[in-house]
């Protein structure tokens, strides 16, 4: 039996299906149809993959990567168990020694925090319930006031089979807790209580930093003491942090950033590339197909130069699309979703686990977004990413995945961007004499 | 720990299922996503386990999965196509005969001439997906909502019989088009039509002759007749055109019967919904408990089959008469009869559990309504799900026992029910005369 053609097969499928829904969904415009569409593209993604899946694993008896839409099952949970270990002692940047973490202080802080548990899987557990605790409650927000029994599956499909949660359990990245930080914040901004609120945003941004391109949401609101507030405190949790852990604070610093150094070198080459979905991944995969279709050969290390100007790019980027959000756009949940998608895309390495942030945006879609004339592509958009796309494999495990999600993401900006001309380009007024 | 996350994953979607058939007991009314939010609940909890078994712990056969044995896959096909392709079935030089009735043998032979290879499976499956499919639309999809085709996807593609089938390839998937063309003409009139599908049917593996039953009750004495000669003569075709001549194939066939019964030991008690079975398997449960070590002798003789066999025929005499004299909603006398028809053979293996979809098809469209419908539900989603939770022995799994159990729990609510609506609606102990005519009106698919 060729691989090929069950993938193809499994990708005109899900194809079919998908135009199918979406054909259904502009013919029976309603909002309440909404929650459906997207359950039933993301119940098909997931139950496609699932077969595809069976078929490779137990029919043809294939390995990694065709047995999974998910990252090397024999590496399953290392994310958080690799971070405990090195967090287990007051030395995770690995001061005297040769390697260390790459997080941020406090990331390692939290990590120590759970590492205190005792076992190891039970604090994995811990995570995992609360996170899909967290995950579940802001789901339901999507479905309105109350689950009713219609819906019900709908819930189950969105909260339980989505790619993005299914990678997360897969991995145990810190970034379930960052996106928990992020939920925070949201939820508390909107109550109104926003002490709660920042505390929360400057958790996330000590953690990881790009969450702090959420600060642009308080620049809008000409929350400017509040922003003060944000990098005051990520500055405070960090220093508080560094300053349990042994060796100076110089020390530290120094060997986190020979981590960072060395993370960045790790990713320059072709490794890092599966899975991700950063803008730099699309530049190198592109590259690696022209390598292969002109010199037959891929050479590594063309991008030892490279990271300096792609910071640069996206730096200039991002101050573009700030000014956009900060003079033009009005609608709140293209600002979300604006910001969540320049997070996710312009780091040079983000992988899929952090398409869970894309939650946020699109429950803001839910709130809001039931005036916009091109609700049913955001829809469909949004559904597509939340499902496995990895049909073909363009080398070892990089699959069509590394450009999909990416492409999906800039067609979303795209949108909004089309949208708001539109929108500003009206016909002309009749003259009446 | 895989004890543990066998039994944890089964303690928590028992606990689901049981929350969520609370809640459907309040809001009524909500049959088929109740159905829907089990089947998706059991698959994503199977989906999951298996995941963790055979991706993270590389653990394989049965763990892996709730199907049968992954190499062996499409088996029960691809083996029958190349035991009937020199359309010699019984006495074939292949490594095993066809323990099939005539018929069936001449069906796979015809089908052997089209070809033998993969694509002529795919056509076997994808011919039977598609009325299967367009049965389930017509029995689930009420509006043009998507809400409707999501319910359609999950109860149409994620149910356990339906996998099966498609994993094993098993004539059974065609028996079960047969019968659906049989209700189908059925209900429209179409007399004669309908009896030679039923006919078809029973020539290819007897026990659809269970719907019989039903002609008796419409006092269709004529049709029975027709039913069983056509079922005769096609039998009797078959053997003809076997090479060899009609003698020795009808003993070479016996001996194929008799074989397949002595074989099963600890063969056929995995994946199986038999009555038989389930005696076995507490059999099985009751040495290992007691002994400490399993003999597959003594498991094999500990129940002879003759005693078995005359329990079973009285047991579907008193069934046959509570269908005849008892009984009054149609859906129920369908559910009885594919009871009988899963549950009663010696080895039934769990594609068969796809026939419990016409009379699922019938109870969703029923009009009279009671209190224990819910149950009756629960009772059908739970035989639409794997429930291969804990493995007693080898790839036996607690679904040996459980399906034939929630099948035995049917026939007895059935029974209870019967009698209990009857005292109910019947306070005068006035005759009821029910109507041949109104019972077909009850219950057909519009």
């Amino acid at each position: 039996m060729n691989i090929t053609i069950i993938q193809a097969v499994c990708f005109i499928l899900f194809i079919a299906f998908t135009l199918l829904m979406y054909q259904m969904k502009i013919r029976r415009n309603d909002v309440d149809n909404d929650i459906f569409f997207i359950s039933s593209i993301v119940l098909f993604g997931f139950t496609i993959a699932t077969f595809r899946n069976y078929i490779f694993s137990q029919y043809l008896q294939l390995t990694y990567p065709l047995n999974t839409f998910l990252f090397i099952p024999s590496d399953r949970f290392n994310d958080f168990f690799s971070m405990l270990k090195v967090s287990s002692g007051s030395n995770p940047y690995g001061v005297g020694e040769k390697i260390g973490s790459s997080y941020f202080p406090v990331a390692n802080s939290i990590m120590y925090i759970m590492n205190q548990i005792g076992s190891k899987y039970v604090s994995l557990m811990l995570l995992y319930v609360l996170f899909a605790l967290v995950m579940g409650l802001f789901i339901k927000t999507m479905f309105g006031k109350k689950l009713t029994f219609e819906n019900i599956p709908a819930f189950i499909i969105i909260t339980f089979t989505t790619y993005p949660f299914l990678f997360n359990l897969d991995r145990g990245n810190i970034d379930m807790v960052v996106f928990m930080f992020l939920i925070g914040f949201f939820y508390f901004n909107d109550k109104g209580k926003t002490f709660l609120s920042i505390l929360f945003l400057a958790l996330a941004i000590s953690m990881k930093l790009y969450p702090g391109v959420f600060l642009i949401l308080l620049l809008k609101e000409k929350k400017y003491k509040e922003i003060a507030i944000v990098i005051v405190l990520s500055a405070l949790l960090t220093l508080g942090s560094l300053l349990t852990f042994s060796g100076t604070m110089a020390e530290n610093i120094q060997a986190l950033l020979r981590n960072l150094g060395g993370f960045n070198q790790d990713f320059n080459s072709f490794y890092g590339l599966q899975h991700n979905l950063s803008l730099y991944g699309v530049v190198r995969v592109i590259t690696f197909i022209m390598m292969t279709l002109i010199d037959g050969q891929v050479t590594h290390g063309v991008f030892a130069h490279a990271i300096p100007w792609y910071t640069l790019a996206v730096l200039v980027l991002f101050i573009a699309i700030s000014a956009y959000i900060l003079f033009s756009e009005q609608t709140k949940w293209k600002n979300i979703t604006i910001l969540t998608i320049v997070m996710l895309i312009f780091p040079n390495v983000s992988f899929d686990y952090r398409l869970i942030f894309l939650f946020i945006p699109l429950v803001y879609f839910f709130r809001e977004g039931t005036d916009s004339k091109y609700r049913n592509l955001y829809l469909l958009l949004f559904s597509l990413l939340l499902i496995p796309h990895n049909y073909i494999y363009l080398y070892w495990d990089i699959s069509t995945g590394v450009l999909i999600y990416p492409a999906l993401m800039v067609m979303i900006i795209g949108l909004i961007f089309f949208e708001k001309i539109r929108k500003k380009s009206p016909l002309p007024p009749i003259q009446t004499n | 720990m895989r004890i543990l996350i066998q039994v944890g994953s089964g303690i928590i979607f028992l606990s689901l299922a049981f929350m969520i058939y609370k809640f459907q007991v309040k809001q009524k009314g909500r049959e088929v996503q109740f159905l829907a939010l089990i089947i998706l609940l059991a698959f994503i909890f199977h989906a999951f386990k298996n995941y963790l078994f055979s991706h993270y712990f590389n653990a394989g056969y049965p763990l892996g999965t709730f199907l049968f044995r992954p190499e062996d896959r499409f088996n029960d096909f691809f083996n029958m196509i190349n035991i009937c392709k020199d359309n010699n079935p019984y006495m074939t030089d292949y490594f095993f005969q066809s323990n099939y009735f005539p018929l069936a043998n001449t069906f796979f032979w015809l089908v052997s001439k089209i070809g033998t290879g993969f694509p002529v499976f795919l056509g076997y499956i994808l011919i039977f997906a598609f009325f299967y499919f367009l049965f389930l639309r017509k029995v689930i999809v009420k509006d043009q909502s998507i809400g409707a085709v999501v319910s359609l996807v999950i109860i149409g593609l994620l149910n356990y019989p339906f996998l099966m089938n498609i994993d094993r390839g098993n004539l059974e998937a065609w028996m079960f088009l047969l019968l659906l063309a049989f209700f189908y003409f059925y209900d429209r009139g179409r007399i004669y039509a309908a009896i030679l599908f039923l006919a078809l049917a029973i020539a290819m593996k007897l026990f659809p002759a269970v719907f019989l039953i039903l002609l008796l009750k419409d006092k269709k004495y004529k049709e029975i007749l027709i039913t069983v000669f056509i079922a005769c003569l096609v039998t009797v075709l078959g053997l003809l055109s076997f090479q060899g001549g009609p003698e020795s194939n009808i003993v070479a066939m016996f001996n194929s019967f008799r074989m397949f019964n002595s074989l099963t030991s600890f063969d056929g008690m995995q994946h199986n919904s038999s009555l038989f079975g389930f005696i076995k398997v507490w059999v099985l449960i009751s040495q290992e408990i007691f002994n400490g070590v399993v003999d597959p002798a003594t498991v094999k003789n500990a129940v002879p089959f003759a005693p078995y066999a005359i329990a079973v025929f009285v047991a579907f005499f008193v069934l046959v008469i509570f269908i005849l004299r008892k009984e009054h909603e149609r859906w129920k006398d369908i559910m009885c009869l594919t009871i009988i028809m899963i549950l009663f053979p010696n080895v039934s293996f769990d594609y068969r559990l796809i026939y419990l979809f016409i009379p699922l098809g019938y109870f969703l469209e029923r009009n009279i309504r009671t209190n224990r419908d819910n149950i009756f539900l629960l009772l059908f989603s739970f035989l639409l799900i794997p429930q291969s939770y804990i493995y007693i022995f080898r790839d036996i799994s607690v679904s040996a026992l459980i399906y034939p159990i929630v099948m035995i729990l049917f026939l007895a609510l059935m029974l209870f029910e019967g009698n209990s609506s009857r005292k109910e609606q019947n306070p005068l102990k006035l005759p009821i005369q029910p109507s041949n005519h109104q019972n077909k009106k009850l219950g057909r698919f519009n």
